[in-house]
């Protein structure tokens, strides 16, 4: 008797089917950087005072008036090749436009799918902005070092 | 020198014991392995003279439980040896994953054809009995049929969307262990149990929008998986 209830057990316990669930992914998001040159041209993290960065295309604010900045992750808008962020500090906006490029990644059959991206270009138009380099082309949940150095004059 | 003789005379009659010892076990060695050559040339004369047919009622009872697939398998096997039945089984099923919780939406249609031998334990207690446990492998097939998937495209900033997956047709190879036993409760009437452990030959196939339940594996997102029988069988033919 004992050995059929275990086997039922077993049986009941093999034909369970353990529902899908999703623990919700980790943000995909692309990190700024800040930075300028000291006396001795090195690279340094420089500090924006009062702080916003938002994305022009779709008005997405991911800071709001920071009283100090060195750093920003915004997010790439999938099913785009190509966003425009703000950064505006001190009064005065200085925007920079990145191209990518996207490609879809299967998470799990609970959670879906997400988008990576693997940036292309990166340029920008203002007078304050030395220039902007990529320093990690590919966005994705790997990665946590700066994806973009903005330098400042 | 009396010790000398007896010796020597215990020796020669020692020597003579042990080499007529060999010389009768070399004959009953070639007497045996006559007897073996012979009877592995007989062919069982009642081969492929019995069948039986079953139907899983525990696939049935388990499709009225759940509203996320239905499906029905059967099941064919005919004594090749005494201790070796050669078995086919085949069957469909249907699964569906709704619902708003779900990421990945689709339903699905599927059917399959194993094929295998098991082989029995112990020997007949009487001419006619069949009841008995086994052990088998089977090789399995099935084609699936997915209809178009709808799927989560996570965003948190700037809202998911959704993914459209068109539909698609696959078929996977599965291995499998089995083990059960069949008894017979009336005349010609059996009942069974098989459990079983199976694992995909080209499970990569199915990692993205696998499907609730696949036609002879079970529950697809199992790997290796494990799945159960429960037959009712008729026997038919020369036992």
């Amino acid at each position: 008797m004992r050995k059929t209830i275990l086997f039922l057990c077993f049986v009941l316990a093999a034909a369970c089917n353990k529902d899908e669930f999703c623990i919700q992914p980790q943000a995909v998001a692309m990190t700024m950087n800040f930075k300028t040159y000291d006396t001795s041209l090195n690279l340094v993290d420089t500090p924006l005072v009062e702080a916003t960065v938002f994305n022009l295309d779709t008005s997405y604010f991911f800071v709001d008036n920071a009283v100090s900045l060195t750093r920003a992750s915004v997010a790439l808008k999938q099913g785009q090749s190509a966003q425009t962020y703000v950064i505006r500090h001190s009064n005065e906006n200085d925007t920079v436009l990145i191209r990518y490029q996207t490609d879809t990644n299967f998470i799990s059959n609970g959670c879906g799918y997400q988008t990576f991206f693997t940036l292309e270009s990166a340029s920008s138009r203002s007078s304050r902005i030395d220039s902007v380099n990529i320093t990690s082309e590919r966005v994705d949940n790997s990665n946590t070092n700066p994806h973009l150095e903005i330098i400042y004059k | 020198m009396k010790l000398f003789i007896s010796n020597l005379f215990f020796l020669f009659i020692f020597s003579f014991s042990l080499f007529a010892q060999e010389r009768i076990d070399s004959t009953s060695v070639i007497q045996t392995d006559s007897v073996k050559a012979i009877a592995k040339k007989e062919v069982y004369e009642n081969r492929f003279k019995y069948y039986r047919v079953g139907l899983d009622v525990s696939k049935l009872v388990r499709s009225t439980l759940t509203d996320e697939y239905s499906t029905a398998e059967f099941l064919l096997e005919t004594i090749y040896k005494p201790k070796l039945h050669i078995v086919a089984e085949g069957g469909w099923a249907q699964s569906s994953k709704e619902g708003l919780a779900r990421n990945i939406k689709f339903s699905s249609s599927s059917f399959f054809l194993r094929a295998g031998f098991d082989k029995y334990f112990f020997g007949k207690l009487y001419k006619q009995d069949l009841d008995n446990a086994f052990v088998g492998l089977r090789l399995g097939s099935a084609f699936l049929n997915r209809q178009q998937a709808e799927a989560t495209l996570w965003d948190p900033f700037y809202g998911n969307q959704t993914l459209i997956f068109e539909p698609d047709q696959r078929i996977l190879h599965w291995i499998e262990l089995t083990a059960g036993f069949r008894m017979e409760v009336v005349k010609s009437i059996f009942l069974g149990w098989n459990i079983r452990g199976k694992t995909f030959l080209n499970g990569g196939k199915l990692k993205e929008r696998t499907p609730i339940y696949l036609s002879g594996y079970g529950i697809a997102e199992k790997q290796p998986g494990i799945d159960y029988n429960f037959y009712l069988l008729y026997g038919f033919g020369k036992r």
